[in-house]
C-alpha cells in the first residue's frame, strides 16, 4: 500500500514511520541505529521496481549494528561478519534477509508486502495514524486508484469501494451531483451528506435539491450543477480516507457528523533532481442504451378519442379503432398526429413502411425509429492533462501540479472545463521550525447543465400531447425548430416547422447559453516548531475562498425573436481557519502516551447578488441587463455568516503495541445557536472514547499459524451539532411592488415559529469491528456493527397552517441507524508472476424513527411529491424506517374482495380504478443492502481489473414509465395490445368492429354502476357489486381497450400508484473495467521516462441485473437529497471509456 | 478573535516554558465563551430581515396577500364549478365524466393569508400601547372587509372553518395550534359584527388623526369612503348565503344596508378591481385555464340581446372575413352556423365574402358548444363544432387549423398572454404581445345592485324599484367588465389589429347598453317568478368570471332552470347528480387536526374523500345550501 510514499526520501521521516509511534507525522527525529566498527564492509543499493529506495532500513540481524539507506538508495555497512544477515526493511515492503557471505556489494530489490500489517492511515484532523490502533472503522485509497475513474466529481469514483457507503448517481449529468451518504441518514434535513477535507480544510457537500429542477416552465432543464467538490483534481490526490463513524469524526465536531472524507494531497519529497509526472488521459462519452421503448406502433390516440381517420357508413369516425385509423392531413393524406392533438402519443396503427407527411410536411415512410431516443444524445468527448514537478533537499521541499480537464457531454452545448493548479512547500527555518505552505487554485466552467430529454420519449409530460412519438427522428428534426423569422416555429406564423414535435426543447438547447465559472482558492500556511523531544506545537491557517458567476442567454422563442432573458449572478463564499495544536507523544516502557490540545477558529460568510432582465429582451437576441423590457430585477445579500470556536484534546495510550486507547473530548462555541436577543445554548461538548486489541500480538505464540493479525476494535463517541446561520432568528421580510411611478411597500410575516431554548443536537454511536487476517493475509476480513442515534435535531416540524404558521422550529426526535459493514478481501492465487485479488463489501443500514416530538402527530414528510407525482411522499414515521413511502393514489379497494374498485366511462367505453383518497403505506425507499464485488488480476506489469456495485430493494417511482406507459411508447405498453402480446379479440356490438386489444381488468364495479348497453339500455351493476369478470361473462360489458386503461391507470387525473411504476430496485452495475500495462523500465527509458505506464478504462459499462421498469436507467433520481425517491424521466445509459498515459521523469 | 490573539500570543512566546504556553491558550480558548456572545448574536442575525413592524406596511401587505382565485383555482375548483353551471363546456365535449372532479385546489384558506397578517398587526398594536395603536385603526381595520370576502370564498363550498382560534399560535403559549372548527352559521354573525365594525369606524371621524398613507393603498387610494361602501356591499353578499336559512334577518340586512350612512359600491368607480404592481401578471400564460368554450346556449343568450359582455367574457373566433374567404378559396365549407351569418356572392365560379350577416361584426365572431354528453363524438350532429379536420387549411409549407367558436379569455386571467391575431395561411405575423398589469375582479357595483333587485322582489322595503336596482345593475356590470377588459388589454379591445377590414373592436360604444336594457329579457316584466328568474340569470351572467360566486348563485337559486326560453337548464344526467360542493379529502391521522377535521365532517355530515360518487356531494350540502333547490328546479324562497 505505501509504494505511493514512494519516492519517499525523506529519511527523518520514513525512519519516524518506521517506528511503532502513533504519530507518524509528528515523531520526533530519533535514529535507533549505532554504528560498531566491525571487521567486513559491504555496500549496497536498495531499489524498487521504480528505482532507489531513500530511507530503507539496512541492519544486521540481532545486532544494532545498521544504517538507513540514502537519497539514492545507497548504503554501507561496516563490520559485518561472515554468516551474517542482512536485513532491509521498508515500510509497505516485505523485510528481506540476506546473508553476508563477504560480498562487497549487494543489490536488493524490495517487494511490496501485502499483508500489510502496519499501514498507516490518515484520520481526522490529517493525522495519520496506525490502522491497527485505531478503534474505528476508517477506509483509506490511494490517489491512483480513484484517478482512473476520470469522473468530474470525487465522489463518483469511490463508487463501489467502501463498505458502508452509498454512492449513487444522479440525472444531473457529468457534471451534476453524485450522492454518497454513510451509514445511513441520521439527519431529516435531506443532506446527510459526508464533509470533504481536503488538506485540512472543510469543503461543504451540498445536495442538489430535487425539487429545483422540472418546474413546467423549465422545459426539462435539470439544473444541477454539482457543489464545490468538482474544483478539485484527483491527479493531486495521495490518499482518501473514508472516516465512517461518530468516533473517526468526532475531532470534526459538528461538520463531521454524517462522516468524513479526508482528502490528503501529494506533497514534495527531498531527492535527486526533480520528479516530473505528467498524465494525459483521452475519453469518451457514449450513450449505449434508452430504456425499452416498443417499435411496432405508431402515432396515434388511445381507444375512445380517435376522431380522425376513415368515417363508418353513418358518417361518424372509428372513435375505437386506434390500430387502423391514421391521423390525416388536410390533403387527406396519412400524416403523423400534431402537437395538441395526441402528439407523441403510440397507440395507432402497427408499422407498415406506407407513406406518411412528417412532422416537417415532407413525405416520408411509416415506420419505427428504433433508437430514437439514444441518437438523441452526441457522443461526449473529454480530455485531462496533468503536470506535477516535485523535489527538494533536506531543508525544503515543494510539489506543484498544473492540471487541465475540458469535457464536452452528450447535448448540445453541455460543457465542462477545468483549469487546475497547486503548490505546496515546506521548509525547515530551523532544525525545530518547519514552514509549509501552499496554494491552491481552480477554475471550473460548467455551461448548460442537460436537460431531462426522458421525458419527451414518454409523451412531453409537461405538455401532454407534444411528445416524440416512435417515429421521432431526433437527428433528422433535432434542426428543425426554428421560423424564417428566427424564432421557435410555430403554426400560427405559418412555420414549416410548426408541427415538429417539443421542438422548443431543442431551440432551448441550441439557442440557450448558460455558463457558470467558479473560482476556488484555498491558501494554507503551517508552522510545526519541536518545544521539547516529546512536545510540538502547530499553528495552522487556511482560507477557502469560492466564488461563483453566472451568465445566462436565453434567446427569445417569440416571433422574430421576442421574449428572451438575460441574468447575471455572483456568489462568494469565504472561509477561515486557524487552529493551534499541542502534541505530546511520550514512549515509557512497554507503555506510549500520547495526545493533543487544539484550538480552532472558524468563519465563514456568504454574499451572493443577482441580476436579470424582466419582461422579455427590448432588442431581441442582445444580451445585456440595460436591454430588459420592463425594470430589471435585482437581488443580492450578505448570509450564512458563522463563527466557531473550538477546543478539543485527545488522550491516548498503548500498551506493547497491542492494547489501544484514546479518548477525545471537543467543546464548541457556535454563532448559529444564538438568538439576536444575544441568549442560546450555543457551547456544546462532546467526548468519545476508543480502543483496540491486538489478540495476535497477545496471544502469539498460542494462536495457530495461519491467523496472520486479529485485532478487535470498539468505539462509543457522541458528536454535538449545531444548526444553519439565522435559522433560529428571523424578522420580517420587506417587499415592495411598482406601480407607474411609485412603489407600495410590504411586510411579511415568517411561517415558522422558534422554540426560544433550542438545544445543540446530538449523536450517539457506538460501534464494534474486527479486522482478521488469515494464510499471510491471503485472506482478511473487516468487519463492523455500529449503531447511531441522532437525537434532538434541530428541524421544522409542519404544524397545521390553520394555526397561522406552517411549522415549527423545534428539537426533534430520535433516529437509529444500525448496521453492518463488511469487506472480505482475497488473493486466491498468487505466484511469481500472477496474483488474482478477489474482494467484496456488503453494506446493510437499519434506519428507525424512534421519536419525533408531541406536536407531530404522526409523521415528518421528507420529500412531498404532490399531485403531478401522484402524491406520494417520503415521510419520517415514529416506528418506520426513514423514507417510508405513503400516498393517498393508491387503488381503493373492495373490503369484501380486496379486489380494486373500478368506475366506467360509457362514452369511452373504458374502466378504470378509484383512488383510494386516504393515505396508505407503500414501503421503504431505502434499500435492504449495498454491495460490491471488485476483482483484478496481475501479470508481471499488466493488470485488469473489474468492479462491481449493486443495490436490493427500496422503492423507486418510475414517471418516466408511468407516463410512458399511458401515452404507449414503452415496451411494457404492448402487453395486451394485440393478440400476440395477450390481447382479447372480439366483434363489438356498438359498432360491428372487431377488435383485439381487449382487456379485462382485476377489478369491481360498485353496487350501482350503469353500463349502457349497445341498445342505450343501461345494465346497473346489483348489491355488493360485480367483478369486470363476471360481467363480462355475463354479457353485459366488453373488454376494455387496453390503451385507454392504461391511459387512465398511468395519466396524471385519474392515475394510481401501481407496480408498473412504483417497484422496489435492485441492481448490479459493471461500474469499471480497467487495463493498466506498466512498461517495463529499459522501453520507458528510451522515451526519457523513469517510468511509463498506459491503462484503458471503460466505466459505467452496463448492469448485470436491473429491475427498473422497462429496463430504465436505475441510477436516475432527481438530485441528491436522502429523501429523493422520484425518477422524474427516463435517463440516458451512458458509458465511458478512457484511455490514460502516465509517465515520470 | 480571541483564538487567534491566542495564536499570535502563542507564536511570539513560543520560547516560553511550554507549561505557560498551554495557560495561555486555555486562557484564549475559554475568552471567547462569555465575550463573544454579543458578537455571536449579530452574526447569526440575517442582515436582510426586519425586525419591527410597522403598521401600514403590514396593512399593504394583508392587502397584496388577497387573493380569492389564484392558478390553481382556476385550474381545478373554477373549471369545475364552471362547467358543472353549464357556464362552460371543455373543448372536447362533455363525457359521462362531466360531473366528477380530481384534484381540487385554490379554495378553502385563502382567507388565513390576510388574517394571519390582521393579528400581526393586533400584536403590533398591542405592542405599542393603546394610544399609539390608535393612530392605526383605519389600516387595520380596512382589513377585516378582506377576510370577510375571503371567508364567504372559502366556505361557499367547503362550510365550517377554523376562523375565530385560527393564526393564533404565535401568539398564545402554549401555541394554539389546532383552532376549532366555527359553524358557517357563527362565521356569518361574526363577520357581520366584523363589518359593522368597520363600518363604524370609517364612519365616524376618529379620535386620533390617523395614519393611513393612501401612497400604500392600492384599492381605493386612500379613499377611505370607498372602502367603507365595500364594508356596507359585502354585508349584502352574506345576506343572499343567508337566504335559505333565515330569509327574515337576510332581508333586514339588505335593509339596515340601504340605511347605512356608508351607502354602497356605486358606479366603477367605487368597484373593488386593482391590481397589485405593474408587473404582477398573475400567473403564467403558460398555465393556461381550461374552462373550454361557453354553453351554446349561454353565448346565445348573450348575443341575441346584444349584451356587450360577450365580448369581454369569450375570445372571438378565428374566422375572420378573411379566413372565411380562404377556406371558400380552398372550397372548403365553413361551420354552418358561420356561413349563416355571411352574405357571399359567386363570381367568375368563385364564391367570395361579401359582408357579414345578421348582427354583424364583432357579434358573429362569437359562439359557443353544445354541452351533450358525448357530442365531440357525433361527427354528423356536431362535426362543425368538434371535428377539427374540418377547421384546417394548407398553406405555402404548413398547415393551420382555425377554431370556429370562442374559448375563455386568459387575459382575463394573466397580463402577459400573446395574442396572434388568426390570419389566412402565409399571412402576416400579428402579435399582442404587451405585458401589462393584472387586474382583479372582485365586487363590483353591478353585483350589489343585482342583490338589491334581487332583495326588492324577496319583499325588502328598499327606497328603489326592483326594475330600478336591475337596470342598474346590469349597466354597472357591462360598464364595470368593460372598464376590466380594458384594464387588461384583452384582444381587440379598442383596436382591429389592421388585418381584417370587416373587423369591430370590442370596446363599449355608446348607446349599446340602452338598446341592451330595452330587450324584454332584460326588463323585469311578467310574472314575480319570472322576475326573479331575469335577475337570477343576470347574477349567472355577471359571474362569469367568479365561477365560485357564479356556483353559488346558481346553486341557491335553481336557475338556469330546465326548460326556460332564457337560458335553460341541460339535463345531461339527473340533477340530483351534480354536485353542490367539492370534495374534501379524508383527513390524515397523522395531521394534528385529524380529530378536529372528522368530528368537523361528521357534524356537518359530510362523507370524506376522493373519487366520491357525485350524488354524495349533491345530497351532503354546505350549511347554507341546506334547503336550497336543485339545479334547474328554479327558486323557492
Amino acid at each position: 500500500m505505501l509504494k505511493n510514499f514512494k519516492p519517499v526520501s525523506l529519511i527523518l521521516f520514513a525512519g519516524a514511520l518506521c517506528l511503532p509511534k502513533m504519530y507518524a507525522e509528528t515523531t520526533p527525529v530519533k535514529l535507533d541505529v549505532n554504528f560498531s566498527q566491525q571487521s567486513g564492509k559491504v555496500t549496497g543499493t536498495v531499489e524498487d521496481e521504480f528505482g532507489p529506495v531513500a530511507g530503507a532500513s539496512v541492519v544486521v540481524k540481532g545486532t544494532t549494528n545498521g544504517n538507513i539507506t540514502d537519497m539514492d538508495g545507497n548504503f554501507t555497512l561496516e563490520g559485518v561478519k561472515n554468516g551474517d544477515v542482512i536485513q532491509i526493511s521498508f515500510i509497505g515492503y516485505a523485510t528481506q534477509e540476506i546473508k553476508y557471505t563477504g560480498q562487497a556489494t549487494i543489490q536488493i530489490k524490495l517487494a511490496e508486502d501485502t499483508q500489510k500489517l502496519d499501514e498507516v492511515v490518515v484520520t481526522a484532523l490529517g493525522m495519520k495514524r496506525e490502522s491497527k490502533a485505531l478503534g474505528y472503522a476508517v477506509t483509506e485509497l490511494k490517489g491512483d486508484e480513484l484517478k482512473t475513474a476520470n469522473t468530474i466529481s470525487p465522489v463518483a469514483s469511490l463508487q463501489g469501494k467502501v463498505a458502508g457507503v452509498e454512492i449513487s448517481n444522479s440525472d444531473g449529468g457529468m457534471f451534476g451531483s453524485t450522492k454518497i451518504q454513510i451509514r445511513g441518514a441520521s439527519t431529516l434535513s435531506g443532506n446527510n451528506q459526508p464533509i470533504y477535507v481536503v488538506d485540512g480544510i472543510i469543503l461543504d457537500n451540498n445536495v442538489s435539491n430535487g425539487e429545483e429542477a422540472g418546474n413546467s416552465g423549465d422545459g426539462g432543464l435539470i439544473k444541477d450543477y454539482g457543489n464545490e467538490l468538482k474544483n478539485l483534481n484527483p491527479d493531486d490526490f495521495e490518499s482518501i480516507s473514508v472516516l465512517k463513524g461518530a468516533a473517526a469524526t468526532a475531532l470534526y465536531g459538528s461538520r463531521g457528523l454524517n462522516g468524513a472524507v479526508v482528502i490528503t494531497t501529494k506533497s514534495g519529497k527531498a531527492g535527486k533532481g526533480l520528479g516530473i509526472n505528467f498524465s494525459q488521459t483521452l475519453g469518451i462519452d457514449y450513450v449505449y442504451k434508452q430504456p425499452d421503448l416498443q417499435n411496432l406502433y405508431g402515432d396515434g390516440a388511445p381507444a375512445g378519442y380517435v376522431t380522425y381517420g376513415e368515417k363508418d357508413a353513418n358518417g361518424e369516425y372509428y372513435q375505437f379503432d386506434t390500430m387502423h385509423q391514421f391521423y390525416k392531413n388536410a390533403s387527406g393524406q396519412h400524416a403523423f398526429l400534431q402537437p395538441g392533438n395526441w402528439g407523441g402519443n403510440a397507440w395507432g396503427p402497427r408499422f407498415d413502411g406506407s407513406a406518411i407527411e412528417g412532422y416537417d410536411h415532407e413525405m416520408t415512410t411509416y415506420s419505427p425509429v428504433e433508437n430514437n431516443y439514444r441518437d438523441a444524445y452526441n457522443l461526449g468527448f473529454n480530455t485531462n492533462t496533468n503536470v506535477s514537478i516535485s523535489g527538494g533537499n533536506e531543508k525544503t521541499t515543494f510539489y506543484t501540479s498544473l492540471s487541465y480537464k475540458y469535457a464536452d457531454g452528450t447535448l448540445p452545448n453541455n460543457s465542462f472545463q477545468r483549469l487546475s493548479a497547486l503548490a505546496k512547500a515546506s521548509h525547515k527555518i530551523t532544525d525545530k521550525i518547519t514552514i509549509e505552505a501552499s496554494m491552491s487554485f481552480a477554475n471550473s466552467m460548467p455551461k448548460n447543465s442537460p436537460y431531462a430529454l426522458g421525458q419527451y420519449f414518454t409523451s412531453n409530460i409537461y405538455s401532454f400531447d407534444d411528445g416524440f412519438g416512435r417515429s421521432y427522428d431526433s437527428n433528422y428534426y433535432r434542426d428543425k425548430y426554428k421560423g424564417d423569422h428566427g424564432g421557435s416555429a410555430s403554426n400560427s406564423y405559418g412555420d414549416k416547422y410548426g408541427s415538429t414535435p417539443a421542438h422548443d426543447l431543442w431551440f432551448k438547447l441550441y439557442e440557450y447559453n448558460y455558463t457558470q465559472k467558479e473560482t476556488s482558492v484555498r491558501p494554507t500556511l503551517n508552522v510545526t516548531v519541536d518545544l521539547l523531544d516529546w512536545l510540538k506545537f502547530k499553528a495552522e491557517g487556511n482560507m477557502n475562498y469560492y466564488y461563483k458567476r453566472a451568465e445566462n442567454k436565453e434567446l427569445g422563442t417569440g416571433y422574430a425573436n421576442d421574449g428572451g432573458k438575460y441574468a447575471l449572478d455572483q456568489y462568494t463564499k469565504e472561509q477561515t481557519n486557524l487552529n493551534a495544536t499541542f502534541t505530546g507523544d511520550k514512549t515509557i516502557g512497554d507503555f506510549n502516551v500520547h495526545g493533543f490540545l487544539r484550538g480552532e477558529y472558524y468563519n465563514t460568510m456568504e454574499q451572493s447578488m443577482a441580476e436579470n432582465t424582466e419582461g422579455g429582451l427590448t432588442v431581441p437576441g442582445q444580451f445585456f441587463i440595460g436591454n430588459s423590457k420592463n425594470l430589471a430585477s435585482f437581488s443580492g445579500e450578505l448570509k450564512g455568516t458563522k463563527r466557531m470556536m473550538s477546543v478539543a484534546f485527545q488522550i491516548g495510550g498503548s500498551w506493547k503495541n497491542q492494547l489501544f486507547l484514546d479518548i477525545t473530548g471537543r467543546n464548541d462555541w457556535s454563532s448559529s445557536l444564538v438568538y439576536t436577543n444575544k441568549t442560546g445554548n450555543y457551547s456544546y461538548f462532546y467526548p468519545s472514547i476508543s480502543g483496540s486489541w491486538l489478540i495476535n500480538e497477545t496471544f502469539r505464540d498460542k494462536l495457530p499459524e495461519w491467523i496472520t493479525f486479529a485485532k478487535i476494535r470498539g468505539s462509543w463517541a457522541q458528536v454535538g451539532n449545531d444548526t444553519n446561520p439565522y435559522y433560529i432568528n428571523q424578522g420580517y421580510t420587506l417587499n415592495k411592488w411598482q406601480f407607474s411611478n411609485s412603489y407600495i411597500y410590504g411586510l411579511s410575516i415568517p411561517n415558522k415559529a422558534l422554540e426560544l431554548n433550542l438545544k445543540p443536537e446530538r449523536k450517539n454511536a457506538w460501534e464494534i469491528g474486527i479486522d482478521w487476517r488469515f494464510l499471510d493475509s491471503r485472506i482478511g476480513i473487516d468487519a463492523t456493527y455500529y449503531k447511531e442515534n441522532t437525537k434532538d435535531q434541530i428541524m421544522e416540524i409542519a404544524v397545521p397552517s390553520v394555526s397561522g404558521i406552517s411549522s415549527e422550529l423545534i428539537n426533534a426526535g430520535n433516529i437509529q441507524n444500525k448496521g453492518v459493514e463488511i469487506a472480505l478481501n482475497t488473493i486466491p492465487f498468487k505466484n511469481k508472476d500472477w496474483e488474482w485479488n478477489l474482494n467484496f463489501t456488503y453494506t446493510k443500514n437499519s434506519n428507525k424513527i424512534i421519536e419525533l416530538h408531541p406536536d407531530v402527530a404522526d409523521y415528518i414528510t421528507l420529500t412531498n411529491g404532490g399531485g403531478d407525482y401522484a402524491n406520494i411522499k417520503s415521510v419520517a414515521k415514529v416506528g418506520k424506517e426513514y423514507g417510508l413511502l405513503i400516498s393517498s393514489q393508491l387503488p381503493k379497494t373492495d373490503p369484501a374482495t380486496g379486489k380494486e374498485v373500478l368506475a366506467y366511462d360509457k362514452t369511452r367505453r373504458y374502466a378504470y380504478a378509484l383512488r383510494d383518497g386516504e393515505e396508505k403505506e407503500i414501503g421503504s425507499m431505502i434499500p435492504n443492502f449495498l454491495g460490491s464485488v471488485s476483482t483484478g488480476v496481475t501479470w508481471k506489469n499488466l493488470s485488469v481489473n473489474i468492479s462491481m456495485d449493486m443495490r436490493f430493494g427500496g422503492y423507486i417511482a418510475s414517471y418516466g414509465s408511468r407516463y410512458g406507459d399511458a401515452v404507449g411508447t414503452t415496451k411494457n405498453s404492448l402487453n395486451y395490445r394485440d393478440a400476440e402480446h395477450g390481447g382479447i379479440t372480439w366483434t363489438s356490438k356498438f359498432d360491428g368492429v372487431t377488435y383485439s386489444d381487449g382487456y379485462i381488468p382485476d377489478g369491481i364495479f360498485p353496487a350501482g354502476t350503469a353500463i349502457e348497453q349497445p341498445d342505450k339500455k343501461i345494465y346497473t351493476v346489483g348489491a355488493d357489486g360485480e367483478t369486470y369478470q363476471s360481467l363480462y361473462e355475463k354479457g353485459v360489458i366488453e373488454p376494455t381497450h387496453i390503451s385507454t386503461w392504461v391511459l387512465q391507470r398511468n395519466g396524471w387525473g385519474k392515475g394510481v400508484v401501481n407496480d408498473s411504476w412504483v417497484k422496489k430496485l435492485n441492481y448490479i452495475a459493471l461500474r469499471e473495467v480497467s487495463i493498466f500495462y506498466r512498461m517495463p523500465s529499459n522501453l520507458a527509458s528510451k522515451v526519457g521516462a523513469k517510468s511509463l505506464s498506459l491503462g484503458l478504462t471503460g466505466r459505467n459499462l452496463g448492469y448485470l441485473l436491473n429491475t427498473m421498469p422497462n429496463h430504465e436507467n436505475p441510477e436516475s433520481v432527481r438530485g441528491t437529497k436522502t429523501t429523493e425517491f422520484r425518477c422524474p424521466s427516463f435517463s440516458a445509459f451512458t458509458a465511458s471509456y478512457m484511455f490514460n498515459i502516465n509517465a515520470s521523469f | 478573535m480571541q483564538v487567534s490573539n491566542a495564536v499570535t500570543l502563542i507564536k511570539k512566546t513560543r520560547n516560553m516554558k511550554y507549561t505557560s504556553l498551554l495557560t495561555a491558550t486555555l486562557i484564549g480558548a475559554t475568552l471567547f465563551t462569555t465575550s463573544c456572545k454579543d458578537d455571536f448574536a449579530d452574526i447569526n442575525t440575517n442582515p436582510s430581515t426586519v425586525s419591527k413592524g410597522h403598521l401600514p406596511y403590514l396593512f399593504a401587505q394583508g392587502v397584496h396577500d388577497f387573493e380569492p382565485a389564484d392558478y390553481t383555482f382556476w385550474f381545478y375548483n373554477g373549471k369545475y364549478y364552471a362547467q358543472f353551471i353549464q357556464a362552460f363546456v371543455p373543448t372536447g365535449g362533455n363525457t359521462e365524466l362531466y360531473n366528477r372532479m380530481d384534484q381540487t385546489g385554490g379554495q378553502g384558506s385563502q382567507n388565513y393569508n390576510v388574517l394571519k397578517i390582521a393579528r400581526e398587526m393586533d400584536k403590533v398594536m398591542k405592542d405599542l400601547g393603546p394610544d399609539e395603536a390608535a393612530k392605526y385603526q383605519y389600516v387595520r381595520t380596512l382589513l377585516d372587509p378582506l377576510i370577510v370576502y375571503l371567508g364567504m370564498f372559502d366556505t361557499d363550498t367547503y362550510g365550517d372553518m377554523p376562523f375565530s382560534e385560527a393564526c393564533m399560535a404565535p401568539y398564545t403559549s402554549p401555541m394554539l395550534l389546532t383552532p376549532k372548527y366555527d359553524t358557517v352559521q357563527e362565521l356569518y354573525a361574526n363577520w357581520l359584527e366584523m363589518l359593522d365594525n368597520t363600518i363604524n369606524i370609517l364612519t365616524t371621524t376618529p379620535a386620533v388623526a390617523q395614519t393611513f398613507p393612501g401612497s400604500q393603498d392600492m384599492v381605493y387610494a386612500g379613499d377611505i369612503t370607498k372602502w367603507a361602501k365595500l364594508a356596507n356591499s359585502l354585508k349584502l353578499k352574506i345576506a343572499v348565503r343567508l337566504l335559505t336559512q333565515d330569509k327574515a334577518k337576510a332581508i333586514a340586512i339588505a335593509e339596515e344596508v340601504v340605511k347605512s350612512p356608508a351607502g354602497v359600491l356605486n358606479g366603477t368607480e367605487d368597484d373593488f378591481i386593482f391590481n397589485k404592481g405593474i408587473t404582477d401578471y398573475h400567473f403564467n400564460p403558460g398555465n393556461t385555464v381550461g374552462f373550454g368554450a361557453p354553453k351554446k346556449e349561454v353565448a346565445d343568450f348573450l348575443i341575441k340581446n346584444k349584451d356587450p359582455r360577450v365580448r369581454f367574457f369569450y375570445t372571438k373566433n378565428h374566422f375572420n372575413s378573411k379566413v372565411v374567404q380562404a377556406f371558400y378559396d380552398a372550397g372548403k365549407d365553413v361551420p354552418a352556423y358561420i356561413e349563416a351569418n355571411v352574405n357571399s356572392e359567386m363570381e367568375n365560379g368563385k364564391k367570395v365574402f361579401k359582408s357579414w350577416k345578421g348582427a354583424g361584426e364583432p357579434w358573429v365572431r362569437y359562439y359557443g358548444i353544445p354541452a351533450d354528453i358525448g357530442a365531440a363524438n357525433q361527427t354528423v350532429k356536431y362535426g362543425d363544432y368538434f371535428d377539427e379536420n374540418r377547421f384546417k387549411l394548407v398553406g405555402a409549407s404548413a398547415e393551420k387549423k382555425f377554431t370556429p367558436y370562442s374559448i375563455f379569455q386568459q387575459e382575463n386571467c394573466h397580463g402577459n398572454v400573446t395574442y396572434t391575431v388568426p390570419v389566412v395561411p402565409d399571412g402576416p405575423v400579428i402579435q399582442d404581445k404587451e405585458n401589462h398589469a393584472w387586474y382583479g375582479f372582485y365586487m363590483t357595483s353591478g353585483e350589489v345592485y343585482l342583490y338589491l333587485a334581487e332583495f326588492k322582489l324577496l319583499g325588502a322595503n328598499l327606497p328603489s324599484s326592483a326594475q330600478d336596482y336591475f337596470s342598474k345593475a346590469i349597466e354597472y356590470s357591462v360598464k364595470s367588465y368593460d372598464r376590466w377588459a380594458g384594464l387588461n388589454q384583452i384582444p381587440y379591445y379598442g383596436t382591429t389589429y389592421g388585418y381584417d377590414p370587416n373587423e369591430v373592436s370590442i370596446e363599449l360604444k355608446n348607446g349599446e347598453i340602452e338598446a341592451m336594457l330595452a330587450n324584454p329579457d332584460y326588463q323585469l316584466t311578467g310574472s314575480k317568478e319570472e322576475q326573479l328568474e331575469k335577475v337570477y340569470i343576470q347574477e349567472y351572467i355577471h359571474f362569469t368570471y367568479q365561477p365560485s360566486d357564479q356556483f353559488v348563485a346558481v346553486r341557491r337559486s335553481g336557475i338556469p332552470k330546465v326548460g326556460s326560453a332564457l337560458i335553460p337548464w341541460q339535463l345531461l344526467g339527473p340533477n340530483t347528480e351534480v354536485p353542490r360542493r367539492l370534495e374534501i379529502g379524508i383527513p390524515s391521522k397523522t395531521d394534528k387536526m385529524y380529530e378536529i377535521k372528522t368530528a368537523s365532517l361528521k357534524s356537518q355530515g359530510f362523507t370524506g374523500g376522493t373519487s366520491l360518487e357525485p350524488s354524495i356531494l349533491n345530497r351532503e350540502r354546505v350549511w347554507q345550501d341546506a334547503g336550497a333547490p336543485n339545479y334547474g328546479e328554479g327558486p323557492n324562497f
